[in-house]
């Protein structure tokens, strides 16, 4: 009697999702969807929006501007999708304000679509080659991620009337052990990094005993260059809605916590907004849809810390604790917030529920890989020509990840190695890329999933500069709690600085080896057990690039700056040019006797801008590495 | 109770407590740093006391192992000395080992791991590490010396014990990590004029009272004043807190004592740098040796 009555309810609030989203239109009146999720604001779509809403103003046209989120395609933003009746949806791709405003005056007034500035069709059709006919967008399966960027995230009415929700309601209308049963049988596994099972976790919290369970949502996402979880919030907060009270039903809790970093202030904004409309409509609160099913939503903002991502840290400043790790066991499910059963699941795991109850375990089975079914969500950064979103099933390779999703690697330059998992992930070489994305291969080339940061490296990188660096976030962002990481990551920072400096000892590389082993043994929680991956990982690809700092001195990549120099060719320099000179901050190219140009090493800080200076004709300033390769040329006496 | 059989001995244990606990209250020394007895959820920060259990992939630290009947335990394998050691090493890369002018010299439970685990007081293997902090004292008459606390975390925990709140907590984070003192200075000569649990409780003399070392340190004003403030009867309860702070002046004379007393040996230094590879597993490792 009551699932009628929550069907019944549920298809108003579709119909009048529906009837609205058409009234919106108005009768088939054009409609400008503007991409603006963090990533698009920041390219300037704000601007965009508002020379869209000048221009037409100026000529009286009635359009609607729908801001919408990320499509993924960060490379082209800001992206706009203009639905003009009469064409295909166009996008179109980096618009400025003055396309905007050439697009009113040529497209929406005139009926001209300015090829020149078109990415493609959201829709195959006779006029305009498709989107799809890209590798970019048909080597991708879109999931989590299908609504992203076609949907209005600011109201519900986008995520209801393509079927928002409807999740819930099928799991209202089986009972909680069904809906773990389902969730075990797709066999998805979280995408927080560890790819535990996540029915298996769902399972243990709806039998642990305890009056207030609690489900989390970790959008801590602190990973340099991550911002998958940020983009999914901003994009289609709904659906990880959505997915918590699926959640919640399914184990018994009536309390939901979304945990965002406070840097996320769009992401915060919009979860606010979608948790208010939700509980307007009914779908959050108290007797949802009519049901006795009932489920509060909070969000909660991340203090700042990396380490607070990590489930035990989350939850001590949940409690306003220092965000220290505990040790495990006891598990968050066994023993969490407030000593209750606690799930802790991240953006992606929780936003990936909705469409495995919708379509079934099977079709969700069907997708990936067997033992890591489902997508898997990137953000690709680095030397590759397409950076951005990509999900993509599991089981990909990462050369066709790399190679065909993202372009491969710009001008020309050779692939070197690719980091995978963010910082806590490991550094793959060449022969690696047949390797398929799934948690299990991943881990056993000494990777890991992690959290879904890729970093494209090319011959232009120095492997242990980029180590280096990534130690470098990890050292800072250990809580300080346990020795072997508070202490330990400092001396392997150490190390590695010293190297990169040119100051490489004969001992480092033991050291590093020997100790990025024990500080993964020693540590007690993630951070420290995977913040040596990448100087392992990097020892075994890379052990010729450390050898080449340490022994020769001389860094292969020519990027360590104490193990470079810049000379003037003096065959090459073009007498009586002094293009360079200027160029140079601190004075250090000076002529030589037969008016050629010459730098003067022991001032010169190796900033490089000669090279840029050096007209491509003569292209006579070269670097090299070891240094002493520089020929010592006198400065003449007589200046 | 529970049998359980470590290195070979059949002991009996308490099942509630740790493992490390039950190995302790049968006579076997597990080395351990921020464990304390009473601690109902023992940080497990320090990574000292590594055992391996059969069925075990790995050595676990025994202070959040529960004791199940039938565990085998070993507390000196090779990994678990490799381990500890490693641990013990990195403590003391960043530790300023000055024995000879600390009150802890000969009692210090730093000197006594390094001879039992066989490594240098000033571990080679390590370039020294400096701290951000040296000291600094917001404290009354507490100081804390940064460059000596191995952030064990007894001082926290003797302090919660004694005063319900604790007026000591960690600070900062990663390798900045510091213990430091907070809340009003009138709270702090209340509660811890009285009590000074967490210098008893310190195992490396990390906190002093400021005049501990040099008496020359509190200038006379300084003095005058501390007396002044006691004789002042505190609002509502003044009677009792006028005899617990006289008590405590007492104890304050009393420690002083020790740590005079102390400081003026000076010769285990000497003994800890010189004790060799060899000799320290000869007093340590004969479990090692029985094993290879
Ligand atoms: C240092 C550290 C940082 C982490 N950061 C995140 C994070 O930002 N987001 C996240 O979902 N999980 C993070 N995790 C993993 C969580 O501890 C936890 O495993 C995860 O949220 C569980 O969700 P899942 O089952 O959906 O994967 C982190 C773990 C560690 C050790
Ligand atoms: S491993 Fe690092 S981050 Fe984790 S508890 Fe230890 S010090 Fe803190
Ligand atoms: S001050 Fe002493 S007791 Fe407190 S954490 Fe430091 S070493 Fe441990
Ligand atoms: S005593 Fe077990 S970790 Fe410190």
């Amino acid at each position: 009697m009551t699932m009628e009555k929550a069907e019944k309810r549920y298809q108003l609030l579709i119909d009048s999702a529906r009837r609205h989203l058409s009234n919106q239109e108005n009768g088939g009146k054009p409609m400008i969807h503007i991409g603006m999720a963090t990533c698009g604001l920041a390219s300037g779509a704000a601007a965009t929006k508002a020379a869209f809403e000048e221009a037409l103003s100026e000529i009286d046209l009635d359009v609607g501007i729908i801001p919408v989120g990320c499509l993924g395609h960060c490379y082209a933003e800001p992206l706009v999708v203009i639905h003009n009746p009469g064409f295909p949806p166009i996008c179109y791709h980096n618009v400025t304000t003055g396309k905007a405003k050439a697009l009113v005056r040529a497209f929406l007034k005139e009926g001209d679509p300015l090829f020149e500035y078109v990415l493609g069709a959201m829709e195959e059709n006779d006029l305009i080659p498709s989107v799809m006919d890209f590798p970019r967008f048909n080597l991708e399966k879109r999931v989590v991620m299908e609504k992203c960027g076609l949907i209005n995230p600011e109201e519900i009415d986008g995520y209801l009337a393509g079927g928002g929700y409807s999740g819930l309601l099928k799991a209202l209308k089986s009972s909680p052990d069904a809906v773990i049963e389902e969730i075990t049988e797709s066999g998805l596994r979280g995408r927080g990094g560890a790819g535990f099972p996540t029915g298996r976790k769902w399972r243990i919290a709806r039998d642990a005993l305890g009056s207030h369970k609690v489900i989390i949502c970790n959008a801590d996402e602190g990973d340099p260059g991550a911002y998958m979880d940020r983009t999914l919030i901003e994009s289609n907060p709904h659906q990880l809605l959505e997915g918590m009270a699926i959640a919640a039903h399914a184990v018994g809790a009536e309390e939901g916590i979304v945990y965002v970093r406070a840097e996320y202030p769009l992401a915060v904004t919009r979860m606010e907004n979608a948790i208010r409309q939700a509980t307007a409509s009914g779908l959050l609160g108290k007797g949802i849809l009519g049901t006795s099913f009932n489920f509060e939503c909070t969000i909660f903002e991340g203090s700042g810390a990396f380490v607070c991502g990590e489930e035990t840290a989350l939850i001590e400043s949940l409690e306003g604790n220092r965000g220290m790790p505990r040790h495990r066991p006891p598990y968050p499910v066994q023993c969490g917030l407030w000593k209750q059963p606690t799930i802790i699941n991240n953006v992606k795991t929780l936003s990936s529920i909705p469409h495995i109850l919708n379509r079934g375990a099977q079709w969700y089975k069907n997708i990936g890989s067997e033992k890591s079914p489902g997508t898997a969500i990137f953000s690709v950064v680095g030397k590759v020509v397409h950076p951005g979103l990509v999900e993509i099933a599991m089981g990909t390779t990462l050369r066709t990840l790399i190679f065909d999703i993202c372009g491969g690697i710009p001008n020309h330059r050779r692939f070197k190695a690719v980091q995978i998992g963010g910082p806590s992930g490991g550094c793959l070489p060449e022969s690696f890329l047949d390797t398929p994305i799934d948690f299990d291969s991943l881990t056993k080339a000494g990777a890991m999933m992690g959290s879904g940061g890729i970093v494209v490296m090319d011959e232009d990188d120095c492997i242990a500069d980029v180590t280096r660096y990534f130690l470098d976030f990890t050292q800072k962002e250990s809580c300080g709690k346990c020795t072997f990481c508070r202490i330990g990551t400092l001396h392997l920072l150490n190390a590695l600085h010293r190297i990169t400096r040119g100051e490489g000892r004969e001992g480092d590389i033991e050291l590093l080896q020997v100790l990025s082993e024990e500080i993964k043994e020693g540590s007690l929680c993630g951070l420290g057990k995977t913040a040596p991956n990448p100087v392992l990982t990097t020892l075994k690809y890379f052990m010729e690039e450390y050898e080449a700092h340490i022994l020769e001195k001389r860094c292969p990549a020519m990027r360590c700056r104490a193990l470079t120099a810049f000379y003037i060719d003096l065959e090459l320099c073009a007498r009586g040019c002094d293009a360079c000179v200027g160029s140079c901050p601190v004075e250090a190219i000076f002529t030589t006797a037969n008016r050629k140009k010459a730098i003067d090493q022991e001032k010169c800080v190796k900033c490089g801008e000669c090279v840029a200076a050096c007209p491509p004709e003569y292209d006579a300033v070269k670097k090299v590495s070891p240094p002493e390769l520089a020929p010592i040329i006198e400065r003449p006496k007589e200046q | 109770m529970v049998r359980i059989f470590v290195d070979d001995k059949e002991i009996f244990v308490d099942e509630k407590k740790s493992l490390l606990q039950g190995c302790l209250d049968n006579d076997i020394y597990i080395p351990n740093l921020c464990f304390l007895e009473d601690m109902d959820d023992p940080p497990g920060s320090c990574r000292m006391c590594f055992v391996e259990i059969e069925g075990m992939s790995q050595p676990v630290i025994s202070c959040k192992i529960e004791p199940k009947a039938d565990m085998v335990v070993r507390t000196a394998t090779e990994e678990v000395i490799r381990l500890q050691r490693t641990s013990l090493r990195l403590l003391l890369s960043i530790h300023e080992a000055k024995c000879k002018a600390c009150p802890s010299n000969k009692k210090c439970v730093l000197q006594q791991l390094v001879r039992r685990l066989g490594v240098r007081i000033r571990p080679r293997r390590y370039d020294h590490l400096t701290r951000s902090v040296v000291e600094d004292s917001p404290h009354p008459f507490l100081k804390i010396v940064h460059s000596r606390c191995i952030l064990c975390g007894r001082c926290i925990h003797e302090c919660r014990k004694q005063n319900g709140n604790a007026l000591l907590t960690f600070a900062r984070r990663g390798i900045d990590t510091i213990v430091t003192t907070y809340g009003e200075e009138e709270e702090m000569w209340l509660t811890c004029d009285p009590c000074l649990a967490c210098i008893e409780a310190c195992p490396v003399s990390a906190i002093l009272l400021k005049d501990a070392l040099s008496e020359e340190t509190l200038s006379e004003d300084e003095t005058v004043q501390a007396a002044e403030y006691q004789k002042q009867p505190a609002e509502g309860d003044g009677d009792v807190r006028q005899v617990e702070n006289s008590t405590a002046h007492d104890s304050k004379v009393k420690r002083h004592e020790i740590h005079r007393i102390s400081a003026e040996g000076d010769a285990i230094e000497q003994v800890a740098e010189s004790a060799s590879t060899d000799e320290a597993q000869a007093q340590c490792g004969h479990r090692m040796h029985r094993r290879r």
